[in-house]
């Protein structure tokens, strides 16, 4: 294991919510833990991951935004997995946006009709572009497996039994290809719905719960901490504008946020749109 | 069957990357079953499930990567191979290549890139394409469903700037020597091509080739510039900067017939130009491009000969109607009709490519007086049900009505394979008439995926004592990425009688279905 220190400080252009205390509650030395053509993730001692993307992708609670010539300059040297980076001397985020989560307003009034006419139409347009590898193809044995747990889970929140309604979504963390398997995909997106649609949050705290206690077990380290931070409330900026538009948004407003949904992994978009649009009719029925 | 398996421990892929592992295992006949997945305790239950848990699978962790096979034979050296070569591709683009996820972080990435190439839904294509234009770049917009209103906005910012904006809806053109979008690889030359039809363009090039020629760009404009709304605006802009062009002499105009006065327009413009031209108006007027001192072409593959001639320094002439003597055309004529049944009379054309359709119903209207199909040319020929032939019939499968959730044809076979077995079903059904478009963006083996279903419906005409005769032309070159020689041959091995050029296929197919 190295410690290596750049020659002089990035300038982050954003951060993640999250980043200012995660780098406040660690020694700011971090291990590259995975490198990807336009992510690089460090990990500190307790397993929170922080992601550097280059401008113009979308950011979390847990990431940091470069521009995209200094994350080319950053991606050139040689850096490789286990590698201890000293990030007070990495970067410098103090004239660096922060992106805060979208702040849930409950004295905006859900429109009922207006969510059932814009769920149909995200639905519509979810069959015709999303990506059918994970949750959405019909006959792919992830969705096969997923199918039954769904149908309990629904009947289950309907008759308010929100513990077992938790434990039952809770079986899907970890199903799937991808590096974020579909299921946590998909769980992503009905945590988003929920949280935005207002719902109170005893109707999913249990399964909040279970994923920041449990689901480290479940699923890989990357995909781990996405779930958590959406068990936290915090999601892609791109998650929440997707849901939001949904919710209160118009049909142009649901086709710009799908749009860059799509632009999400491979199906991992539409397996979060999936999980969204699930989630705001599981809160219909519900109310 | 045979199960084997690949563990990468603590190792990290992108999503795109394992996809494209998956589709490539996939893909192939010899493997049975795959499955590309983090070791997660659920994902190993599903390995499992389909029988492909083990030991070693067992104690992988949800940070370890599966890949796991089951194949009728053990070429999983061969998978592991290409797979590695996957894999490690995406590691060694890293820190080289960038991969811009919107147009403004491309712009701000290639910023003397002078052209983009657009290809997204409909409702944003136009957005882009606007963005595009102000950042002073010439577009491409393959994406169709943007609206004529905005089309016109599009063009005029383009014409204001001096920029090409070809599309919406364009889907063919080579820009110094690039083909982008749906494109045949030909030989270089001095004929340049203004086209406001994708496969009419494809063919003219691909015929260009066929003749000796060679092209010096092509720029597509989109079907509709030539409408009154438009005004041809990026036809005349096409047409001045091939006029601008040194290595452009010849210049080829192809669309489908404009109004008049906007054919004027065009036609003028081409005057101005001062270099040698041919028009094909298709099934349009004729005299009017003759007024102007233009060749005008009877069929696409008429322009392109004229195209040549001209090119070379010699005297245009109508292209012959068949490659083949006449002799040697009734013979094979007679020889598909001797095998038929009494009750078989119609001609059934399956077409992948719209101009190409649109051809072939000129050719047939003008021998035949009509035939029917889903972009008739009267009224009085539009099938009622545009999925169900009706007498003599020629379809475009790359229609909106078919393309509904599925790739066009020329990307994906099934709507086409689906229909071919329809007909067969028809006895009255005498001949099959298809094209098949190779080059950049088609399907990478067309001929292979439409025999099968050929030979099927063979099989069906000959289990009821009849025949079914199949015509086809491969518009495509030998320099095409498809093997344009082993795409003719898997044709020829269906029982397929193959044509040099789309009006030829077509005049062979009436040849066979006349008098019956």
């Amino acid at each position: 294991m190295i410690t290596t220190k750049l020659h002089g400080t990035i300038k982050a252009l954003k951060v993640g919510e999250r980043v200012g205390y995660l780098l406040n509650n660690t020694d700011s030395k971090l291990k590259i833990h995975s490198i990807f053509d336009h992510a690089v993730n460090f990990i500190d001692r307790n397993d929170w991951i922080i992601t550097l993307l280059p401008e113009s992708y979308c950011i979390g609670p847990q990431g940091i935004i470069l521009d995209h010539k200094e994350f080319s300059k950053f991606k050139s040297m040689e850096l490789n997995v286990m590698d201890l980076w000293d990030f007070s001397e990495l970067l410098s985020i103090e004239e660096a946006e922060v992106v805060s989560r979208k702040p849930l307003d409950n004295s905006i009034p859900i429109d009922m009709f207006r969510v059932k006419a814009n769920k149909e139409y995200f639905h519509k347009l979810l069959n015709q572009s999303g990506n059918k590898n994970g949750m959405l193809g019909k006959t792919s044995i992830y969705r096969k497996y997923a199918e039954p747990i769904l149908e309990e889970f629904s009947n289950l929140f309907i008759d308010r039994k929100y513990k077992e309604a938790g434990q039952k979504l809770f079986e899907l963390v970890g199903l799937g290809p991808g590096l974020t398997p579909s299921g946590d995909d998909f769980i992503i997106g009905v945590m988003a719905s929920f949280k935005f649609c207002g719902m109170k949050k005893e109707t999913f705290a249990d399964l909040t719960e279970l994923i920041i206690n449990k689901a480290k077990s479940k699923t890989n380290i990357i995909s781990f901490n996405i779930l958590r931070q959406g068990a936290l409330g915090g999601f892609l900026e791109w998650i929440e504008d997707m849901a939001l538009s949904v919710i209160h948004g118009n049909y142009e407003d649901i086709e710009k946020a799908f749009k860059n949904m799509l632009k999400i992994g491979s199906s991992s978009g539409s397996d979060i749109s999936a999980g969204i649009l699930f989630g705001i009719e599981e809160a219909m029925n519900l109310s | 069957m045979i199960a084997k398996w690949l563990i990468k421990e603590n190792s990290y892929y992108d999503s795109v990357t394992l996809m494209l592992v998956t589709k490539e295992i996939e893909a192939r006949d010899d493997v049975e079953n795959a499955v590309v997945v983090m070791g997660t305790d659920l994902n190993k239950d599903l390995l499992n499930n389909v029988g492909l848990l083990n030991d070693e699978i067992r104690k992988t962790t949800a940070n370890d990567l599966i890949i796991a096979v089951k194949m009728k034979e053990d070429k999983f050296d061969e998978i592991v191979a290409k797979v590695e070569e996957l894999l490690s591709k995406k590691t060694s683009e890293v820190g080289e290549d960038y991969t811009p996820p919107t147009l403004d972080s491309a712009i701000k990435h290639m910023p003397d890139s002078n052209m983009v190439v657009i290809s997204l839904p409909g409702a944003y294509a136009a957005d882009e394409a606007k963005k595009a234009l102000e950042n002073d770049k010439h577009v491409m917009l393959f994406s169709d469903n943007v609206t004529i209103e905005q089309e016109r906005e599009l063009k005029e910012l383009a014409v204001s700037k001096g920029l090409l904006m070809m599309g919406p809806d364009c889907g063919t053109a080579m820009i110094n020597q690039v083909p982008l979008c749906f494109c045949n690889k030909v030989r270089k030359g001095n004929i340049g091509i203004v086209g406001a039809s994708g496969t009419g363009t494809q063919e003219i090039m691909v015929q260009i080739d066929r003749f000796g020629g060679g092209c010096s760009q092509v720029i597509g404009t989109g079907g509709r510039d030539l409408k009154k709304e438009i005004g041809g605006m990026m036809m005349t802009l096409g047409i001045q900067a091939l006029a601008a062009d040194p290595n452009t002499e010849v210049i080829v105009l192809v669309s489908k017939p404009p109004a008049y006065e906007i054919a004027e327009k065009v036609l003028k413009t081409l005057k101005e130009s001062g270099k040698k031209a041919v028009v094909n108006f298709i099934g349009g007027d004729d005299e009017l491009v003759r007024k102007y001192g233009f060749i005008a072409a009877n069929s696409l593959e008429d322009a392109a000969y004229k195209a040549v001639a001209l090119a070379k320094g010699e005297e245009p002439k109508d292209a012959p109607l068949f490659e083949e003597s006449e002799e040697m055309i009734d013979k094979m004529v007679a020889d598909e009709r001797a095998k038929m049944s009494p009750d078989q009379k119609y001609l059934r054309g399956l077409f992948s490519g719209g101009t190409l359709c649109d051809e072939a119903l000129k050719l047939f209207t003008k021998e035949f007086g009509g035939i029917y199909s889903n972009i008739a040319l009267t009224d009085e020929y539009q099938l009622k049900d545009n999925k169900n032939s009706y007498k003599h019939t020629a379809l475009d499968l790359g229609d909106d009505e078919f393309t509904v959730g599925r790739p066009h044809p020329m990307i994906d076979s099934y709507t086409r394979q689906q229909m071919i077995l329809k007909e067969a079903e028809d006895q009255e059904v005498a001949v099959l008439l298809m094209d098949v478009v190779l080059g950049y963006g088609s399907n990478e083996d067309p001929a292979g995926s439409l025999a099968d279903h050929i030979k099927l419906a063979k099989k069906k005409f000959a289990d009821r004592g009849q025949y079914l005769s199949v015509v086809a032309y491969v518009c495509g070159t030998k320099e095409d990425p498809q093997n344009y020689e082993q795409q003719i041959e898997k044709l020829k091995d269906a029982g397929v009688i193959l044509m040099p050029s789309n009006a030829q296929a077509v005049r062979f197919a009436m040849k066979v279905v006349r008098g019956l």
